[in-house]
């Protein structure tokens, strides 16, 4: 029985009385890949997690290269800020170049991010609390960088909540959006008319969003540098190939990597506090306050307008590209089947990326 | 509007007895690392992290940040949709798309 002893061994050496813990996170793990897998929320990111998180959890095992990949990638924020370039190849600012009055709608958006910092601040330290606050940005990379730039020692609660948040935006914002707004309100019709946006105009606007937004929130210059670089690659006309790369290949690699090492943070010490329950409530009101601001700032600019906005479109606002957008546009349509609210949707939630940008290099020039 | 005070409210309870809970725990000094895949971040006060910590004035304290925070970011967007009508009425036609 002895020659059996070394396959045995690590079963053995299993403390059940203090290793149960990494069993829950297996469960935890396999939660999130069942909502990845069945109901489709976010795969690219919660299926990598789901396995990392099995991986790290492991009694006895030690995953040396998602260390190395932490130390390379995230610890350094470096792979959020290469997923940006890929994201910022992605989105076209057509709409918001066509309108860009509707980017007011992606700064209103973001109150759920400051509101939920000033909530945050009675259970956490001011760091921490700003950490968590920006779940609201609803933008991964931003949350990734603001926590690892702050030194936030909830990384692994705060990527799970933001990205979770992200996939179930589609159940968060219809019921705020309804419980703010009235039917006459959703019904509202908005005119689309196509401006003739010129290719200089295309090729100038990210280069201008970099030099503002530098100008006013520094500590933010590399979120909004590298995806104004993956906008300009995408507009500019002569780098099609990179563009393609960009979008498809190099998103795609960045974000394999992205997800698996996010699960170093979720081992069962770091990963099972009642403060990691706290955290997810608290990501849950940013979001939700996010899509109130969103609303409640249209429904204040109605009082002044004679041309009324559909407030719905202030919800768009948040930064879960293009999924708010077409959440607006559907629910538009809902009440009133000939009304598209989807272009006027969508170049607000283009317009909450940039804000959202902004707010967490707002947050960084706070705190740093 | 009810069923959004509805769920703030229960959302608030949640909160509440959360809160009630974590406070009744002794703060856990959790001085051992059982992580076997470490990242940069050092746990230096991973001690303190572990304690419940409650301060409802910090709620009213830190509003000042929710203010300046919004304030600046409506000016910063204000400055680049400014920008971009500026850019618009330049280039307009100029260039062919």
């Amino acid at each position: 029985m002895d020659i059996f002893e070394p396959l045995f061994r690590n079963l053995a050496n299993i403390d059940w009385a203090n290793d149960w813990k990494l069993f829950v996170m297996w469960i935890i793990g396999g939660l999130l890949i069942f909502l990845a897998i069945k109901k489709e929320m976010e795969p690219t990111l919660l299926l990598p997690m789901g396995l990392g998180a099995i991986l790290v959890n492991i009694p006895g095992a030690h995953v040396g290269a998602l260390e190395t990949l932490y130390n390379a990638g995230i610890a350094n924020e470096l792979f959020p800020l290469i997923l940006f370039i890929g994201i910022g190849a992605m989105i076209d600012f057509g709409p918001v170049l066509s309108n860009p009055k509707l980017m007011i709608f992606g700064a209103a958006a973001q109150f759920g991010i400051f509101f939920t910092f000033c909530l945050a601040s009675v259970f956490f330290d001011l760091k921490d609390a700003a950490s968590i606050a920006i779940i609201g940005a609803a933008d991964g990379p931003t949350a990734i960088s603001v926590a690892q730039k702050l030194e936030s020692s909830y990384t692994g609660a705060i990527m799970v909540a933001a990205y979770s948040y992200m996939a179930l935006v589609p159940i968060i914002q219809p019921p705020v959006i309804k419980a703010l707004t009235t039917k006459k309100e959703r019904m509202i019709r908005m005119d689309y008319k196509a401006a003739n946006v010129s290719k200089t105009t295309r090729i100038l606007f990210p280069i201008v969003i970099t030099a503002v937004t530098g100008l006013f929130a520094p500590n933010a210059i590399e979120l909004v540098g590298f995806l104004m670089f993956g906008n300009l690659i995408r507009e500019c006309g002569v780098l099609d190939s990179l563009s393609e790369t960009a979008q498809k290949v190099l998103a795609n690699l960045v974000t394999i990597f992205l997800g698996i090492t996010i699960a170093t943070q979720m081992t069962a010490d770091k990963f099972l506090e009642w403060n990691t329950l706290l955290i997810l409530l608290l990501g849950l009101f940013a979001f939700i306050f996010d899509t109130a601001g969103g609303v409640l700032f249209a429904k204040f600019l109605n009082l002044f307008l004679k041309k009324k906005l559909n407030p719905m479109i202030g919800a768009a606002g948040i930064s879960a590209f293009p999924m708010s957008g077409r959440i607006v546009h559907a629910l538009g349509r809902k009440e009133d089947p000939n009304n598209f609210l989807l272009m006027h949707s969508i170049g607000v939630n283009v317009s909450g990326q940039i804000a959202s940008v902004i707010a967490g290099g707002l947050i960084l020039n706070f705190f740093l | 509007m009810k069923k959004l005070i509805a769920i703030l409210l229960m959302l608030s309870l949640l909160m509440c007895l959360f809160t009630c809970f974590a406070a009744a725990e002794a703060p856990v000094a959790d001085t051992e690392s059982e992580s076997e895949v470490g990242g940069a971040d050092e746990p230096e006060n991973e001690t303190e992290n572990h304690e419940f910590m409650f301060e409802p004035s910090n709620f009213v304290d830190n509003l000042y940040y929710m203010g300046v925070g919004m304030v600046g970011i409506f000016l910063v967007i204000g400055i680049i949709i400014l920008a971009t009508v500026a850019l618009n009425r330049v280039f307009s036609g100029k260039a062919k798309e």
